[in-house]
């Protein structure tokens, strides 16, 4: 098995990791902390862009804007008969994932799941009269967010948000509830509507205790665009039909109640994996679980198979040398030009940098000598990749590599330190391209060294060490995004 | 459908999605939606 596949984990660890995922996508979407503190909303330049889910963008953390509230106001504002600007967010997200942003990436769609888990009696999967009502959601979708902005204009030629107004649960759970708390001025102002939309709100959360999702199925105009995508989308389900036996367990399973074997992409599945994992025969995989196991097996050895051929290892040494290539040769360049030949000249032309020492030059040298290692590893293993030569050599090369980027790391701790913040952040600044080379070099360095490691005939007598220093070097390459990822995060949650 | 007709239709799709966005920030489309964004919306909270 691979250490860093979710193959080998239980069907309900994967369930998990799906809400901890949609948890997570939250907090990053919603990371404006101070917004909570201080009862004002994100006012960034991130708000320019679309979020996936149905986020409303008054949310006093949310940093992007919600797609469905900025169609509606755009499509009712004056200026522009059409967006195109929101139709194509919406649709880059359909392609490339169709209805995965309902069951992954939408935080109403969280809410509802977390509700279903109360344990209740009478549970059922829908409402009575599922089969029309399902096609409300559509309804919905022309009528109140195309059609009626678009028309039905006040005197300055503005649209309402009809679908915000006087629907949407997400807009009065993550912006009305928490704003109203916050500001004495907004609690004041409360009146007919904020009691419809609260009633609104109510009604779905008990629909949601004892029916799954009954807001995606019924009401969601974002969910009926994405359904759409289904069909063609970067993420679709595939049903091997000789596998197949038609038994039922992931209609069973799907809360969206699809007849996955019939309708694998069905506009109605939220691509909640449910049915991959209730399928007795395995039959149903993701065409994202087939492009990474054709990866997989092009890059990496499986312990469980004996390598047998010696073409196969050498293409995989082909592909493993490629790789160190290429991450050398773009954190190399995006180095060379933009920290040393870049820093070189604005030191010369640019006052504020005039003083800058030479120290400053140390972080992209180190970097740069990472980015050669890795090059030179890459060209190394392509030309002896007919060769069987010890894969651990290699992976020595690839840390002394990694040692010098953390080498990076620590002269800008020393540089802080001893020149205290407003030196290093002139020296960050003017390095800024570099940093990126960095980070390059930070997430997927660990990753070619567990390649590496497996890529070594297996003696037999290590073993359990190669597999243990691969899930160590697997997850130090994790670490590193979560930490980059982390960053972002409280850069927004603490600059507005 | 074939699988290989879906890949088609999705990267197609994915490219006229990019020209799209590129076109509306052409027409100064995101700052409407900026705009929008950056400001309490009364409807959307139920206020007014």
């Amino acid at each position: 098995m691979f250490v860093w596949s979710v193959s080998g984990l239980g069907d309900k660890k994967k369930g998990t990791i799906r809400h901890w995922f949609q948890a997570g996508w939250f907090a990053f979407t919603n990371g404006y902390l101070r917004g909570y503190t201080s009862g004002k909303i994100f006012t960034g330049n991130t708000k320019a862009l679309c979020v996936p889910g149905l986020n409303c963008y008054s949310c006093p953390g949310a940093v992007g804007a919600c797609p469905i509230g900025s169609l509606q106001a755009v499509l009712g504002s004056p200026s522009y008969k059409i967006s195109l600007y929101v139709f194509g967010f919406l649709a880059m997200f359909g392609v490339l994932f169709g209805r995965l942003v309902c069951g992954w990436m939408c935080p109403f769609g969280l809410f509802q799941d977390l509700l279903y888990k109360i344990k209740v009696k009478g549970k059922k999967k829908n409402l009575p009269g599922h089969k029309y009502l399902r096609y409300l959601k559509y309804i919905i979708l022309v009528l109140m967010v195309i059609i009626l902005p678009m028309f039905i204009v006040n005197s300055s030629g503005m649209g309402q948000p009809w679908f915000c107004e006087w629907i949407c649960p997400s807009g009065i759970l993550l912006g009305g509830i928490p704003l109203t708390i916050l500001n004495e001025g907004l609690r004041e102002a409360i009146g007919a509507r904020f009691i419809w939309k609260l009633i609104v709100l109510i009604l779905i959360i008990i629909g949601s205790i004892w029916f799954y999702r009954p807001f995606c199925k019924y009401l969601c105009p974002l969910g009926a665009i994405y359904g759409f995508f289904n069909p063609v989308s970067g993420y679709r389900l595939v049903v091997d039909k000789d596998k197949c036996i038609k038994c039922g367990a992931c209609q069973k399973a799907c809360g969206m109640d699809i007849k996955t074997w019939e309708n694998p992409n069905s506009v109605e599945c939220i691509r909640c994996g449910d049915c991959m994992r209730a399928c007795p025969k395995g039959a149903i995989e993701s065409t994202w679980a087939k492009v990474r196991a054709h990866a997989v097996s092009k890059c990496f050895v499986d312990d469980t198979v004996i390598e047998k051929s010696e073409n196969a290892a050498s293409k995989k040494y082909a592909v493993f040398g490629a790789l160190c290539v290429i991450e050398g040769a773009v954190a190399g360049y995006i180095t060379i030009v933009s920290g040393l030949i870049r820093q070189a000249m604005l030191r010369v032309e640019m006052t504020v940098y005039n003083d800058l020492g030479y120290y400053a030059f140390i972080p992209p040298i180190m970097n740069t000598a990472a980015a050669m290692i890795i090059l030179v590893t890459g060209l190394y293993v392509l030309v002896h990749r007919n060769e069987n030569f010890d894969g651990k050599g290699i992976t020595h090369k690839l840390l002394i590599g990694y040692i010098s980027f953390l080498l990076t790391i620590a002269a800008y701790l020393i540089i802080g330190l001893a020149g205290g913040s407003e030196t290093l952040g002139r020296c960050i600044a003017i390095n800024l391209y570099a940093v990126m080379g960095a980070m390059i070099i930070m997430i997927v360095t660990p990753l070619l060294m567990a390649m590496s490691d497996n890529l070594r005939v297996s003696s037999g007598k290590d073993e359990t060490k190669t597999a243990g220093r691969n899930q160590g070097f697997v997850i130090l390459s994790v670490i590193c995004v979560i930490l980059l990822l982390l960053a972002v995060f409280i850069h927004y949650a603490f600059n507005s | 459908m074939k699988e290989s007709t879906r890949n088609i239709i999705m990267v197609c799709l994915f490219f006229v999605s990019l020209a799209l966005i590129g076109i509306g920030i052409y027409t100064d489309e995101h700052t409407a939606v900026l705009n929008k964004a950056i400001n309490v919306c009364m409807e959307c909270i139920g206020i007014g």
